[in-house]
Parts: C-alpha cells; sequence; structure tokens
C-alpha cells in the first residue's frame, strides 16, 4: 500500500506543482530618529538566501536556506524546523523605498529603513 | 474488542510540558525559532537536533546573532552543553540574553577529536564514534 501511495504522488505532483510552506520568522523592529531598524532572525540563511521586495506599503522578505542537513545523516532527534522563511510586513510609515539597507550577519537580517522626509521629527524653534 | 495495554503516563519536568505547548498551540502559525521558544526566566533553551551516519554524531541548534566567541561547547559524562550571550547594541544600550542548553551524547564518542562549526548562525558539533561502534562488513568465508 505504501509503494502504491508513493508511486501516486511521484506520478502526479511535480516538483514546480508542490505547495512551499514557509515559517515566520521572529523578528525585532527598533524606532530610531530617522529610520526604523528591522532584526529578522533567519538561522541558516546566507546573503544569497534572502531576497527583499517592496510593493506599495508591503516589504516581503523570503529566507532560504543555505545550509541544508546531508541527505546522508539519518535523525535522532529533530525540534527545529527546516523550512524556509517568510514575513510580510505591512508599513504604516511612510518611508524612503529607494534607501533601504540590508546586512545579513550570523543569520540575522539586518533593515534599515529611513523614513520618508516628511514624518521625521521636526524641532521647532520659539522666536 | 482488543484490549488495549494501558500504559503509565510518562511524567514530564515542567519546562517540557510548557514547550510542547508552546509547540502546539502557542506558537501556531508562528516560528518556532529558538528565541520564542523556551523563553523563561531570562535564559533562552534553544532547540537542538541530533543525528549521525557512520562515522559520527552531529549536534544542530540554531543561534542567530550569536557571535562566534560567545559560544561555549563542553562535553561532560556524555553531556554536551551549548551555551553563551546573545549580545545586542540597541540605541547604544547593550543587551545580554543568555541561552544553555544540554543534550544526551550516546556512548562510544571520542572525545577529544569533537569539532564545532558556526556558520550563518548555525552551529554544527561532530562527534566522531570510536571505532568499535562504527558499522563494519564482516566478509563470511
Amino acid at each position: 500500500m505504501t509503494t502504491a501511495l508513493q508511486k501516486d504522488t511521484s506520478g502526479t505532483v511535480g516538483e514546480s506543482t508542490r505547495q512551499v510552506n514557509y515559517i515566520r520568522p521572529y523578528y525585532e523592529v527598533d524606532e530610531g530618529e530617522d529610520s526604523y531598524d528591522i532584526r529578522i532572525f533567519l538561522p541558516g540563511v546566507n546573503k544569497g538566501g534572502v531576497d527583499l521586495s517592496l510593493e506599495g506599503d508591503t516589504l516581503e522578505i523570503t529566507g532560504t536556506r543555505t545550509q541544508k542537513t546531508p541527505d546522508t545523516w539519518k535523525t535522532i532527534r529533530r525540534e527545529q524546523q527546516f523550512e524556509d522563511f517568510q514575513l510580510q510586513l505591512q508599513l504604516n510609515v511612510k518611508i524612503e523605498g529607494g534607501s533601504i539597507s540590508a546586512k545579513v550577519d550570523d543569520g540575522v537580517l539586518s533593515l534599515n529603513l529611513p523614513k520618508a522626509e516628511e514624518i521625521k521629527p521636526k524641532s521647532i524653534t520659539v522666536s | 474488542m482488543k484490549l488495549i495495554r494501558y500504559e503509565l503516563p510518562q511524567i514530564a519536568r515542567f519546562d517540557d510540558l510548557e514547550r510542547w505547548f508552546d509547540q502546539t498551540i502557542g506558537n501556531f502559525n508562528f516560528s518556532p525559532s529558538l528565541y520564542d521558544q523556551g523563553r523563561r526566566r531570562n535564559r533562552l533553551t534553544p532547540a537542538a537536533d541530533l543525528y549521525e551516519d557512520d562515522n559520527n554524531f552531529y549536534a544542530r541548534i540554531e543561534l542567530p546573532g550569536v557571535k562566534k566567541k560567545e559560544i561555549d561547547v563542553k562535553l561532560e559524562n556524555a553531556v554536551l552543553t551549548i551555551s553563551g550571550n546573545r549580545k545586542s547594541a540597541k540605541n547604544e544600550v547593550e543587551k545580554s540574553l543568555s541561552f544553555s542548553r544540554s543534550l544526551s551524547i550516546p556512548d562510544g564518542i571520542q572525545g577529544d577529536k569533537i569539532k564545532a562549526t558556526y556558520e550563518d548562525g548555525i552551529l554544527t558539533v561532530t562527534l566522531p564514534k570510536v571505532e568499535l561502534s562504527k558499522p563494519k562488513l564482516i566478509e563470511v568465508r
């Protein structure tokens, strides 16, 4: 029965049609004076595995694991997940979309989103 | 009708129960990544995997954001302990979060040949098996 089932899935479900499950990474946001700093925890993802896109006010981050467990390793105990990461952030503030900077360090993606000129705090001098 | 053998419930440590609860309900559709799992008493217990192949055992643990020099790996009485701190500077105030995780390691390890590598936030500890515990093919004559 198992063989029949295996045969069936390999015959009908192709690589391209397989549903991809993502896990939502843990992240932290800090507000600075001129910008927002976001740190997204993506263990096992290096620079090449990060895909960033900004569409309208949705910032989408996809992290594909570049460090995978070799096939020859047999699992004795598994607690961690192996899915890739995806995070969608709705930005409810105006930012300078063109000057977002990003870097990946020790499995953490750090993003810097500069605030748009109009939402920066202004000090008004009393005359 | 079949009789099903009754098994005594396995009494788990309280923090294990808490972790199971988090995994099934608390973290539903949310990342089970280490920093929101097992968060208690300001000390984190990161999740860990254990693997083996013919020559080695491998322990893997996700430690994103931790610097290589902040990680301690120790083997004592067949228990592998990985501990350290995650430091982050936020608005010029340094924040530190400590973590510790112990794993029971199977017998037959060459304690002096353990290696640890850290890449992209994942620590991999390679524990070589002693010759005797490696699988061997014996030729039948």
